[in-house]
């Protein structure tokens, strides 16, 4: 690469010659090694899904999360350092009951992401501060805006999507989430097939266990957010594996 | 002798203003709000075998002025815990939405953690506490009830933090009023049930109807029992007024 | 030692998106002499050993009550873990003062993460150099949570930290089912103390002197046992045959070294600095030497 041994890479309060601030972009190299997660913005609401990479298996299941409820109808997933998104998720609850406190109402998801991203970006802007090493996915869903999807980078840049994913299978799973008809299709339908996408991009040589962790606001949820019921997470769970089964007899046929 | 001073009477209401929260005068401490504004008289709570009920008027009195006639004054915090107040209303408010912000906290951590009415109470105990500390006092007191651990709880709270738990209770006028006619209820039958206790909560609004100008007939029930919390609809029972005619003396 | 230019700073992330500081920091951790802890579905244990700076001196303190209902074993540096305390203690305290009743423990190592992660992404200061292991009980039952300078932390079933842990978790690992479905305090404490003497070196023994144990659980308030009850405890266990130690290393050998074969493409540890001193005597042991880690 050529930023390093320059000089130029080691702060986040310099720009190199070429007017890149490299420290933002290794800040998103954390994210590449997280494991993946993937937000789609359906008919109705808004679905996650995370890969939980299992590290030992003295872990908890409920450990590690990486889907948080940020207000009644708002939610956030991460990739990159969990530490990092844990304070992030503490700092979208309080803007988000901040707001209700000044204006009687949910906050609005765009304007919940507009504060978030600033705090992230106020972090890329001074040398005694690192970047926050996480890609964070918010979505949520009300009455006036319907379903709605962010993705915020270490940068502090937000982009509303139909569908996003950040992690170490990015690339392959962005790919598949582009094979999906979101606008068309339910948050159940979505579901299995985030799912799908999940499992299909863990990478079971290199990390072999995880565990597929998922949340949903949407009609059905009642405008909650929530995680995805046992029931359903269930069947998003079977769907998928047999779907991969499937596609690989198809392949080999 | 001197004047009674009753903190949670509507008597209060005549002691003169010390001074406003804007102007301190000089060598004078510095004061806050020292009277309510537009407030709720007496609630009652009474503890029956399995769970508790809470009764209150919904009148809002802006002095003698009856200015609002159905305003809740009991709120269902959750399905184990209810609250009801008597005192000024925008404080109450405010501590509603404390509440509610607090909810929202114990919601989103999603750990099935939440109210109960012991907790409620003791957090209320160090609001108020806290704020008459610093000589601004939010003007409430409080009867929090609930099932904690499954047992009735009933829990009152003054507005200078003095917190107490007792099977049956009244706030202000009701203190005189209708606290002696619950426990005489109350000790003619200890082991009550749901509906021997609602018919003493609505009796003990009856008797303070009678006697208090600032209530009303129109009121409002909540009850906890293992099977959840219901804020019940405001109902109106009919005054009976024969007896106005035997009054001699104030005409 | 030298490593290269994006160790010095936690605010400076290296090429490959890694906080080298933050890495080292944990190395800090496994200075400390090791810490075991398990639960079943009532309690929660935890046991330590406890290190001496010399046969004058008394043993160092690894396991410290925060509440009623929690209490944690620390390794790593213990005047980090001092103000971490602190910070608990006075946490659960505020929690008890405007709520009388117990601190949630999930809401408790969620504040304290919150607090770690700050030091974790500025430039003044650094991270804690001190990983702890919690246990507890609270209205969801017992919990034991893994708490990493890094600003982690992972509820556990059964976890080690420390000097040698990964003996430990091997045992742990092992012996999973037995310890979750153990039906009394005594044999999860068993279970603690054969994990831990997996990570004593081969010329040591578990003795009272040098082993803490500390219990929470169902009616059961945090209580740390030393001395005599713990005499009793290990009385079982010492007269069971030991697992088969690992073959010593020749020469001298940093207990990181001796460790963590599950992190083998981490850095090697740094030169020990003011935070991490380590004293090696000469037969290549920590254990004896004067270490500020605990």
């Amino acid at each position: 690469m050529s930023s390093i041994g320059t000089g130029y890479d080691l702060s986040v309060s310099q720009f190199s010659p070429d007017g890149r601030v490299f420290q933002v972009e290794y800040a998103s190299k954390a994210v590449e090694n997280s494991g993946t997660v993937v937000g789609i913005v359906g008919k109705d609401g808004v679905v996650f899904a995370s890969e939980k990479l299992v590290t030992t298996k003295l872990h908890e299941a409920s450990a590690n999360r990486r889907i948080w409820r940020i207000d009644a109808n708002i939610g956030m997933a991460a990739a990159g350092l969990i530490a990092d998104a844990r304070k992030l998720v503490e700092i979208a609850r309080k803007e988000a009951s901040s707001y209700r406190n000044q204006y009687g109402v949910t906050i609005p998801v765009k304007e919940l992401v507009k504060r978030v991203a600033g705090y992230m970006h106020a972090y890329t802007l001074y040398s005694n501060v690192r970047p926050f090493g996480i890609n964070c996915l918010i979505g949520g869903y009300d009455a006036i805006h319907g379903p709605e999807l962010y993705m915020l980078e270490p940068s502090g840049v937000s982009w509303g999507y139909f569908g996003c994913t950040a992690g170490k299978a990015q690339q392959a799973a962005k790919t598949e989430i582009e094979k999906l008809k979101m606008a068309e299709m339910t948050c159940e339908e979505i579901a299995r097939r985030a799912a799908k996408i999940i499992y299909g991009v863990h990478d079971q040589v290199k990390d072999k266990e995880f565990i597929l962790e998922m949340g949903w606001v949407c009609e059905q949820s009642g405008g909650v957010f929530e995680d995805l019921p046992k029931a359903m997470l269930d069947d998003a769970e079977s769907y998928a594996k047999k779907a991969l089964e499937e596609d690989e007899d198809t392949e080999m046929a | 002798m001197a004047k009674r001073y009753d903190i949670n009477s509507a008597l209060l209401r005549d002691l003169p203003l010390i001074n406003g929260s804007h102007s301190s005068a000089v060598g004078q401490p510095k004061a806050h709000t020292q009277s309510p504004s537009v407030s709720g008289t007496a609630v009652i709570g009474v503890a029956f075998k399995g769970g508790i009920v809470l009764a209150a008027d919904t009148v809002g009195s802006y002095g003698t002025l009856c200015k609002l006639r159905t305003i809740p004054r009991l709120l269902r915090v959750n399905k184990s815990t209810v609250l009801a107040m008597s005192g000024d209303y925008a404080d109450f408010q405010y501590i509603e939405q404390l509440i509610a912000k607090k909810t929202m906290q114990d919601f989103c951590s999603d750990d099935g953690y939440e109210w109960t009415p012991k907790s409620l109470h003791s957090w209320l105990t160090r609001i108020l506490y806290n704020a008459r500390s610093k000589f601004d006092p939010l003007w409430n007191s409080y009867v929090v009830g609930g099932l904690e651990d499954g047992v009735p709880y009933l829990g009152g709270l003054t507005m200078l933090g003095i917190s107490y738990t007792a099977p049956y209770m009244a706030t202000g006028f009701g203190r005189f009023i209708a606290q002696p006619f619950l426990a005489d209820q109350l000790e003619k039958n200890p082991e009550m049930d749901e509906a021997a206790a609602r018919e003493v909560a609505i009796h003990s609004l009856r008797l303070l109807y009678y006697r208090n100008r600032e209530s009303s007939n129109k009121y409002q029930l909540t009850v906890v029992t293992k099977d959840g919390s219901v804020l019940e609809p405001i109902k109106e029972f009919e005054g009976v007024w024969d007896t106005a005619l035997m009054i001699r003396g104030y005409d | 030692m030298f490593r290269n230019q994006y160790d010095n700073d936690v605010t400076v992330w290296s090429p490959q998106g890694r906080l080298h500081q933050i890495e080292y920091a944990m190395e800090a951790v496994k200075q400390g002499s090791a810490v075991v802890g398990m639960k079943n579905a009532t309690h929660a244990v935890v046991a330590a050993v406890k290190r001496t700076p010399s046969e004058l001196a008394s043993y160092q303190k690894k396991i410290f009550a925060i509440d009623e209902h929690c209490g944690v074993g620390i390794a790593g540096l213990t005047a980090d873990a001092r103000n971490i305390n602190n910070f608990l203690q006075t946490e659960c305290l505020n929690h008890r003062y405007a709520f009388s009743r117990p601190m949630p423990l999930n809401r408790l190592v969620g504040t304290l993460g919150n607090k770690m992660q700050v030091t974790t992404q500025q430039e003044s200061g650094r991270p804690y150099g001190v990983g702890l292991l919690m246990i507890g009980f609270d209205h969801k039952g017992p919990h034991l949570i893994q708490i990493d300078p890094s600003a982690n932390h992972y509820e556990c079933k059964g976890m080690s930290i420390g000097a040698r842990s990964q003996s430990a978790r091997t045992y742990l690992e092992k012996h999973l089912d037995e310890y979750l479905g153990a039906q009394s305090v005594e044999d999860l404490v068993r279970h603690a103390l054969r994990a831990l003497r997996d990570t004593l070196a081969n010329d040591q023994e578990l003795s009272s002197k040098l082993i803490s144990v500390a219990v929470v659980g169902k009616d059961h308030p945090f209580q740390v046992y030393d001395d005599e009850v713990v005499q009793e405890l290990i009385s079982v266990v010492v007269k069971e045959p030991r697992a088969a130690v690992r073959p010593a290393q020749s020469g001298f050998a940093l207990d990181a070294d001796l460790m963590e074969d599950d992190d083998t493409n981490r850095p090697p540890p740094p030169e020990p600095g003011v935070s991490v001193a380590t004293a090696v005597d000469q037969h290549g042991r920590t254990e004896a030497g004067y270490s500020p880690s605990g």
